[in-house]
């Protein structure tokens, strides 16, 4: 039995130890917003935030995690707060999304960078944001980021 | 319905018809599921479409929702004539239901790029219908005349107060439905061509959006497999009964092609299907490799006879009922001595939807219960039926959001896998899961393809005949069907067809298919026969603009003189990168291209430029134009042109699935490139809408990216590119 902590909340987990933090979260937290692509840290799907940290959950097991914070899509924007995060409602405003599988991990990476560099440049965004999205969205990706960044600042 | 609309039909649609299992008229009956899945007791206007006591609409949208938007477009549709409050319409994802068919179809599949096209009409006539009924009721109530009546945002005007559909709509339920409803002008639309956001955006960025591989219920069991390297291999199993007493390991259990194991947790699962092994002792694809695969298409050339198409004419459009003659077209190319000649060729290639093939499913004393990620939900209750030998009523099958589906989820394999799990663990759902190494796999591919062309230019340089020979594996034959039903002997169409674009105005056209047999599980694969045959025809015609030194945009404006719609969106793709006429080849580094492709009431055209550095490519910009008629959500449109145009560019630079020792050698995304936000380069769309009646968008410009791009890079003067993807050439 681990006790991790999930969304602000300790949680006890009974998952194997070597069990990646993304199976953990999907089968018994029943937070089923982070996705499996791959299993091998290349898609960004299953990207949460550790610590503040963006990281690819499929590549963190329980054993692993310690006291390390982590949250997911579903407390993106905290229960309390009466808006979505900016990066969720730009997501909307620019209609990002079309099958959706990978948003909340793309939503999650570009929360994170934007908590490190709230104004980043085209190029930065370019560089960091490297999940895979099938459907091809990018085109609109880079503007709602940096729509997002805008609403952060203010 | 015409003779050539039906032939229309034929040429795509027809083919979807024939492998999905005949036709069959379906029409409405009731499922009682929906009062269910509603408030408590909704008005119902059809199986599709309530009213509950609180006035809030519910629609069950019959299409799979795969990205595509058509959640959104076909609730905009029925709201359109409905005069509701779009704010409170609610759609519910689908389940199979002969009363969900679509129209163009005959049966309830989202493939083809026809969900909005096929439903327009007779989801217009749902909603002017409920209308119509909701005005009538209110008339009777008020005790004036319809006519008097007018209706706005779910709210009925003209009497002494506004009537709610709340207040009526149970009253409004008991009339009759009107055969013919009034429909509105397409000039009074206001829903339809609205640029607000979609109603499916709030869920998928919070992650709320059900996706098939998040079914969960209590008790639930995961399968994790091991897998064959084909469907139909034998093969000998190790390490089972080490398997099975793991933790948490409930059950290993046969399946086609593999073997499930089945534990409480995937990852247990997992961690118990990797110490099974199965060693193959014989596949249909032993032996097989890329070089085999490549000589064995070149080979049938020779070796295979071409069988006659179903007598259409596929090179043209609308095709016509009528052969090419093929005496006359070889006389025509032995005439002229100005002659080009090209091959080509594309590899297999994968979906790699991001979510990976999954699907749950629960046998018990109810039935069988299906819930995935299904693009034909019909085929799949079919398919659960004959598994099982339960009666088709006793198979209910529910459509998850899809996380992608580009044709893979199509296919019934991984159904078919998940019921013979599910069938090992009665009353419990089981949920099977692929891994993204097995999704790459056992996948169906869309066929590698070879084509030998050959063309003769007049004196002034323009085309006088056109043939083109192509070699490679026929869906249909994999899938055991006849290409066209009591059309047995004949050709794949589907392999075939537009090769060389019936639009152009050649005099003598002539398409030929050299079936070769390879065994390898193939698919369909977003945009079906244009994925490779927009590349081999527009590739080719602008060969021979080069060949007859004659821009090339004006090349195929002189062969376009009776397609308005074609030439409109080639002048604007064209436009959009400041396009100026000149020989071709003489890009100096710098290279413009362009091609088209086109489908009934839809036409798309990119320009591209690039820069060319020694081996290196550079693509500088993108620009499509798209005709697609009505525009029902012009946002949502532009998305699927652009990401229509990034999956497609996977497939120019990068996509290839190597074969060797008999298997696939793809295992994740390391080995199968994927565009990432920083490879994709500045994309811009234009859509000119008109006309009333909506055509295909999803599968528009996919197959479009490759010859545009091939055609930019032979114009910047490096060497033509006549085999993808790219990446074999040059570095991108």
């Amino acid at each position: 039995m681990a006790t991790i902590t999930v969304n602000g909340q300790q949680r006890d987990v009974s998952a194997d130890p070597d069990t990646p933090l993304l199976w953990a979260l999907r089968e018994e937290l029943g937070l089923t917003g982070t996705k499996f692509g791959c299993g091998v840290g290349a898609c960004g799907a299953c990207t949460v935030h550790l610590d503040g940290e963006a990281v690819r959950s499929c590549q963190v097991a329980l054993s692993d995690l310690g006291t390390g914070k982590v949250v997911t899509i579903e407390a993106l924007s905290p229960a309390q707060a009466k808006a979505l995060h900016p990066v969720q409602q730009a997501w909307i405003a620019a209609q990002v999304p079309q099958c959706g599988y990978c948003q909340p991990g793309m939503i999650m990476a570009v929360a994170a960078l934007l908590a490190r560099d709230p104004d980043p440049t085209e190029e930065t965004i370019r560089e960091q944001i490297t999940n895979i999205c099938r459907c091809g969205t990018y085109p609109r990706i880079v503007a709602a980021v940096r729509q997002a960044a805008a609403s952060v600042r203010t | 319905m015409s003779e050539s609309e039906n032939l229309v039909n034929l040429s795509r649609r027809g083919v979807l018809v024939a492998l999905g299992i005949g036709a069959g008229g379906l029409l409405l009956g009731r499922s009682s599921a929906l009062l269910a899945a509603t408030n408590d007791s909704p008005a119902s206007f059809g199986p599709m479409l309530s009213i509950g006591p609180e006035g809030m609409v519910t629609l069950v949208v019959p299409s799979s929702e795969m990205g595509q938007g058509t959640q959104e477009a076909l609730a905009r549709i029925v709201a359109e004539e409905l005069d509701c409050d779009f704010a409170r319409i609610a759609v519910l994802l689908p389940w199979a239901d002969p009363a969900f068919s679509n129209p163009a179809a005959r049966r309830q599949i989202t493939a083809n790029s026809m969900t909005v096209s096929g439903y327009f009409m007779s989801l217009r006539k749902l909603g002017a219908g409920a209308r119509a009924m909701l005005i009538q009721a209110a008339a009777t109530r008020l005790g004036v005349a319809v006519e008097g009546l007018s209706v706005r945002s779910g709210q009925i005007f003209g009497g002494p107060r506004p009537l709610s559909f709340a207040d009526i709509a149970a009253d409004a339920a008991k009339l009759p439905v009107p055969a013919n409803p009034a429909l509105k002008d397409a000039a009074q639309f206001a829903l339809i061509g609205a640029k607000s956001p979609r109603k499916d955006l709030y869920a998928k960025v919070t992650g709320t959006a059900t996706f098939g591989i998040d079914v969960a219920e209590p008790d639930m069991i995961i399968a994790a497999l091991v897998l064959a390297p084909h469907p139909e291999a034998a093969f000998t199993v190790k390490g089972l009964e080490d398997a099975a007493k793991l933790p948490g390991v409930v059950a290993t259990v046969p399946v086609k092609g593999g073997v499930a194991i089945l534990a409480d947790r995937f990852w247990r699962a997992q961690k118990a299907a990797q110490i099974v092994s199965l060693a193959v002792t014989a596949s249909p694809l032993a032996g097989l490799s890329d070089e085999n695969l490549r000589a064995g298409m070149q080979a049938a050339f020779d070796a295979v006879v071409p069988a006659p198409f179903p007598n259409i004419e596929f090179t043209t459009f609308p095709p016509k009922l009528e052969r090419a003659d093929k005496a006359k077209v070889i006389a025509a190319l032995a005439a002229t001595p100005h002659r080009v000649e090209a091959a080509y060729e594309v590899p297999h290639l994968a979906h790699a939807t991001m979510e990976p093939i999954c699907c749950a499913a629960r046998l018990d004393g109810d039935g069988l219960l299906i819930r995935g990620p299904l693009q034909d939900p019909a085929l799949s209750r079919e398919v659960g039926a004959k598994l099982t030998g339960l009666p088709l009523e006793k198979v209910r099958v529910e459509v998850t959001f899809l996380g992608g589906g580009f044709g893979r989820k199509w296919g019934t394999d991984f159904v078919v896998i998940a019921i013979q799990a599910a069938q090992a663990a009665p009353g419990r759902m089981v949920k099977t899961i692929w891994t993204r190494e097995q999704d790459f796999a056992m996948d169906q591919f869309r066929p590698a393809f070879a084509v030998r062309s050959v063309a003769t230019l007049d004196t002034a340089g323009r085309p006088t005949a056109i043939h083109s020979r192509i070699s490679g594996e026929s869906i249909a034959a994999y899938h055991k069907k006849a290409p066209f039903p009591g059309f047995e002997g004949l050709a794949d169409a589907n392999a075939a067809a537009q090769l060389i674009y019936g639009a152009y105005a050649v005099p003598q056209k002539l398409i030929e298919y050299h079936k070769t047999d390879l065994a390898v599980p193939v698919g369909f694969w977003r945009s079906v026969t244009m994925s490779q045959n927009a590349f081999f025809a527009e590739s080719f015609i602008d060969e021979m603009a080069f060949a007859a030194g004659q821009d090339q945009l004006a090349f195929r404006l002189a062969m376009l003189e009776n397609q308005p719609r074609i030439r409109a969106v080639l002048e604007k793709a064209a436009a959009m990168i400041g396009w100026q006429p000149r020989k071709p080849g003489t890009g100096k580094g710098k290279g413009r291209g362009i091609a088209f492709s086109y489908a009934d009431n839809s036409f798309c055209a990119i320009a591209v430029e690039v820069t060319v550095t020694g081996k290196t490519l550079k693509i500088d910009r993108i620009a499509s134009a798209l005709d697609c008629g009505l525009v029902i959500d012009p946002v949502s449109t532009e998305g699927q042109i652009s990401g229509g145009i990034v999956f497609g560019l996977q497939a120019a630079l990068w996509g290839e699935v190597h074969f060797a020792d008999g298997r696939p050698l793809a295992k994740n995304f390391g080995d199968y490139r994927m565009p990432l936000l920083a490879d994709v380069p500045p994309i811009d769309v234009a859509l000119i809408p008109g006309g009333q009646h909506p055509g295909p968008v999803g599968e528009a410009s996919t197959p479009v990216i490759a010859p545009a791009l091939c055609n930019a890079i032979a114009d910047a003067g490096a060497s033509r590119i006549r085999a993808l993807p790219i990446a074999r050439t040059l570095e991108v």
